[in-house]
């Protein structure tokens, strides 16, 4: 056996892993895995301060709150929320990058019409909160067709995204 | 969201009603004994949903049926990957099984059968019109495809109500599950026509 494969068996399993639900998350520091598995139409937005090695994940559903409910939910309560969450740990927020995943299309009609568009929705507002909260997105894998699983590495702000239909992505 | 025991049991009689007929039309399209299971009425907050099947990573087909009408809401038909090859091979009868649009094809009409006789059989069990749309598919890991069915819904409320039966075919042991997810103001409708509003 190699080296260097058993290091990376080694990374892995050391790793405590925090499985983020859909509509919650998880927020930690170096040492971390957080995880989401299965994001449909759904956004997962990974927040990192490379400095502090400080980062956070959210999986929210939905692009507003129509007030008065659950606040990691929709885009536009969650992401704050989580931001916020970081400062009080230590992160600095112009010092933080964002990794965004999901937004798919998933249901198609026989022809190959998609169903719903509110991936998109997702997406759109993801970007926009983020653009208005000044954090660069520095990785991406949005859109299409298809599910995907999201795993954010604290240790680097590493993340990899499953799939069934494609290879493992690194972003 | 709260419903009574006599509610509950209103509910469970409509799934009944339902899905008998669905299996009764199942059996006719694949020639095979279908049995199902006692229907099961379930309140779930939708955080829950992805992992009602399994688990969230496996791989499953979701057909999806909106219905409409005096009341609406949507029907999911969820089957695990080797389930559907299982049933599409019944379909087709044969071992090797067809092209994907063939499959495709296939599950659709599956889909526009089970609802079909399970809608009929509410509308005339309640005498309440429905109508049902084309039907969607979904093939790919349950939490991306479920969650995704019922963003609609999940945009104000925080809880589904689900009337949910197994079918099982024959020997094969192939398992389908059956979702009929009314509305939340569907659900008074319902109720009023069935004689149960008075009941809180």
């Amino acid at each position: 056996m190699s080296g260097w494969g058993l290091i990376v068996l080694i990374n892995q399993q050391t790793a405590e892993k925090i499985i983020v639900k859909m509509a919650d998350y998880a927020v930690g520091e170096q040492g971390l895995l957080l995880a989401t598995l299965g994001l449909g139409s759904c956004v997962g937005i990974a927040l990192y301060d490379s400095f502090r090695k400080i980062g956070g994940l959210i999986h929210i559903m939905l692009p507003e709150n129509p007030g008065q409910k659950k606040i990691v939910k929709y885009a536009d309560t969650g992401i704050p929320f989580l931001i916020s969450e970081l400062e009080d740990m230590g992160a600095s927020k112009r010092r933080m990058t964002a990794k965004i995943v999901g937004g798919a299309g998933m249901f198609k009609f026989e022809g190959g019409d998609p169903v719903m568009q509110i991936g998109r929705r997702n997406v759109e507002a993801v970007k926009n909160i983020l653009k208005e909260e000044n954090i660069k997105i520095i990785g991406e894998d949005v859109g299409k067709d298809y599910g995907r699983s999201m795993y954010f590495y604290l240790d680097d702000g590493k993340v990899e995204v499953k799939s069934f239909s494609r290879d493992l992505l690194i972003i | 969201m709260d419903l009574k025991p006599e509610k509950k049991d209103i509910l469970k009689e409509v799934a009944n009603i339902g899905a008998g007929n669905a299996a009764t039309a199942f059996s006719e399209m694949i020639g095979y004994t279908i049995n199902m299971t006692v229907p099961k009425v379930e309140i779930l907050a939708i955080e829950k949903l992805p992992c009602i099947t399994g688990d969230e990573e496996d791989y499953i087909a979701c057909i999806m049926i909106n219905f409409e009408g005096e009341i609406s809401g949507k029907i999911l038909l969820v089957i695990d990957n080797q389930n559907v090859e299982k049933m599409l091979k019944l379909i087709f009868n044969t071992d090797s099984l067809p092209e994907k649009k063939m499959q495709m094809s296939a599950l659709n009409e599956l889909g526009n059968i089970l609802s079909g006789a399970y809608l009929r059989a509410i509308n005339d069990f309640t005498d309440l019109n429905l109508n049902q749309s084309v039907p969607a598919l979904a093939f790919d890991m349950a939490a991306a495809v479920l969650s995704s069915s019922v963003i609609d819904y999940s945009q104000t409320e925080d809880y589904i109500l689900l009337l949910e039966t197994e079918f099982i075919a024959g020997d094969e042991k192939l398992e389908i599950f059956y979702f009929f997810i009314p509305e939340k103001d569907s659900l008074d409708i319902l109720f009023e026509r069935l004689g149960a509003d008075s009941v809180d």
